[in-house]
């Protein structure tokens, strides 16, 4: 590996939202207000972010600070209003655990959501899918409902997908915060051996401890153009 | 396009229309509406002056089914799996074109079992077919520039089921245009989709009954909302991520 490679590269970004959801933006209250488009709110104002190869980054960061947001925009999920995003690699985004499984598919069929998702190159099987689930620790069967999984379950579940991909880049979102101590001590060996064949990945936790034990480097996003680094 | 083939399929288990009788429900609310218009409600209001042309009702009501639940349901999807969105790859032209394709296949699947039945001429299986793929193309750009708005606006659904219901009325379902002697015809003109049934009108009246009057205001009318849709939304619907 070439550490000096640059992976990702964020040059000066702009990122801005409309605030729809939060505002329950209605017909009503749009025509009776003349405003047809809701609040723009911008979250990233010229902010630059490089991580080179072998680097695990560690961001820590205020609630709504935009962290979330930031592997959205690196993922390409989110597009930026100005400056460069420039991503060398196939990108895994894990945004949360869980949020990409539907309630009323079953366990085969949302292997199948996922691998569309996300698009991975899962061969999926009959087999596939036992693996998976057996790797996970469930004790669930393919047809099993998703609806019927606990959050912790569901977690396992992704978890399980995520160290299966081919991605050479990692997006991982407050993915060690969920399941029981059992699964979380487990998913952080797993993740480790992970980490060790990709070319980059970053990590977003409150746990400092987390990002202490897994990442080389880490920072904190203190404002919507600027971070610190404190690893 | 791959991702589009594969959310379609999934979308089948959801809607249950992957075995034969969860298709043919999907399809009951369909057939008893077309089949009630066609043999009961629309002789009524339109007298039996146009039993020769049996199966014309029916084919406007998987018409305006085509449209309306194109429209609803693709919209009402983007939000159902806008967590989905949010976090993935998926897009969200994947989530509009499944749900159209899906509604697509019922119609085909309906004209084809009402052709069979009404005995329809191969011409007019031609033309309809040809019309109802126009119809999609136009449906999927449409729902691609509102879907910003139902996005935006928590009560979008709410209203494009108003608006879909008056269009239902608006529209020459039940009723010839040609038999009402009043005003209100231009208001039934100007609706925006009054173009594909007056096209139906002609496929199966013959284009004898070609009324210059009638396609003008439709051409007039539908060309002047597709561009006043197109240019109000065609930025802001690039943007839908930001809005999600």
């Amino acid at each position: 590996m070439n550490e000096d490679k640059v992976v990702i590269s964020l040059q000066k970004i702009n990122v801005s939202f409309y605030r729809s959801e939060s505002d329950n933006f209605t017909l009503k209250k749009s025509i009776l207000s003349g405003k047809f488009i809701p609040q723009k709110q911008e979250i990233f104002n010229s902010f630059s972010l490089e991580v080179k190869e072998s680097t695990i980054l560690g961001i820590e960061g205020s609630n709504g600070i935009g962290k979330t947001t930031l592997l959205s925009v690196i993922a390409g999920i989110i597009p930026i209003s100005s400056g460069k995003r420039i991503v060398n690699g196939k990108v895994l985004p894990l945004l949360g655990l869980g949020h990409i499984f539907h309630n009323d598919l079953d366990i085969y069929r949302n292997i199948e959501l996922w691998n569309l998702s996300f698009e991975t190159n899962f061969t999926i099987n009959e087999k596939f899918v036992d693996e998976v689930i057996t790797s996970s620790g469930l004790k669930i069967q393919p047809k099993t409902l998703v609806r019927s999984l606990s959050s912790g379950m569901k977690s396992r579940l992704a978890f399980e997908l995520a160290m299966r991909g081919q991605e050479e880049i990692l997006l991982l979102d407050e993915i060690f915060s969920v399941g029981d101590k059992n699964f979380r001590e487990k998913s952080r060996l797993k993740m480790k051996e992970k980490l060790k064949t990709i070319k980059c990945a970053i990590i977003i936790s409150h746990d400092y401890d987390v990002l202490n034990e897994n990442c080389n480097k880490i920072i904190r996003i203190t404002n919507g153009s600027s971070f610190e680094q404190i690893k | 396009m791959k991702q589009i083939v594969e959310f379609t399929k999934l979308l089948v288990v959801l809607q249950k229309k992957s075995t034969i009788p969860g298709f043919f429900i999907g399809l009951m609310p369909a057939i008893i509406t077309s089949l009630s218009i066609e043999f009961f409600i629309g002789r009524i209001i339109g007298g039996n002056s146009e039993a020769s042309l049996a199966g014309f009702k029916a084919v406007n009501v998987i018409f305006y089914f085509l449209i309306s639940q194109s429209l609803s349901l693709s919209l009402t999807s983007l939000n159902k799996y806008k967590k989905i969105i949010k976090n993935s790859y998926l897009k969200t032209e994947t989530v509009i074109l499944s749900e159209i394709i899906l509604q697509f296949i019922n119609f085909i699947f309906l004209f084809l079992l009402f052709s069979i039945f009404f005995g329809f001429p191969i011409y007019i299986i031609l033309l309809i077919s040809i019309l109802a793929i126009f119809t999609i193309l136009y449906i999927i750009g449409l729902s691609i520039l509102i879907s910003i708005l139902a996005v935006v606006l928590d009560d979008f659904n709410r209203v494009l089921g108003i608006i879909l219901q008056v269009s239902f009325w608006l529209s020459p379902i039940i009723y010839i245009l040609r038999d009402i002697n009043s005003p209100v015809k231009y208001l039934i003109m100007i609706n925006p989709f009054h173009i594909f049934y007056e096209c139906i009108y002609l496929i199966f009246h013959g284009f004898e009954k070609f009324d210059n009057e009638i396609m003008i205001i439709s051409t007039i009318s539908f060309v002047i909302f597709s561009f006043f849709i197109f240019m109000l939304l065609k930025n802001l619907g690039k943007k839908i991520s930001l809005f999600l």
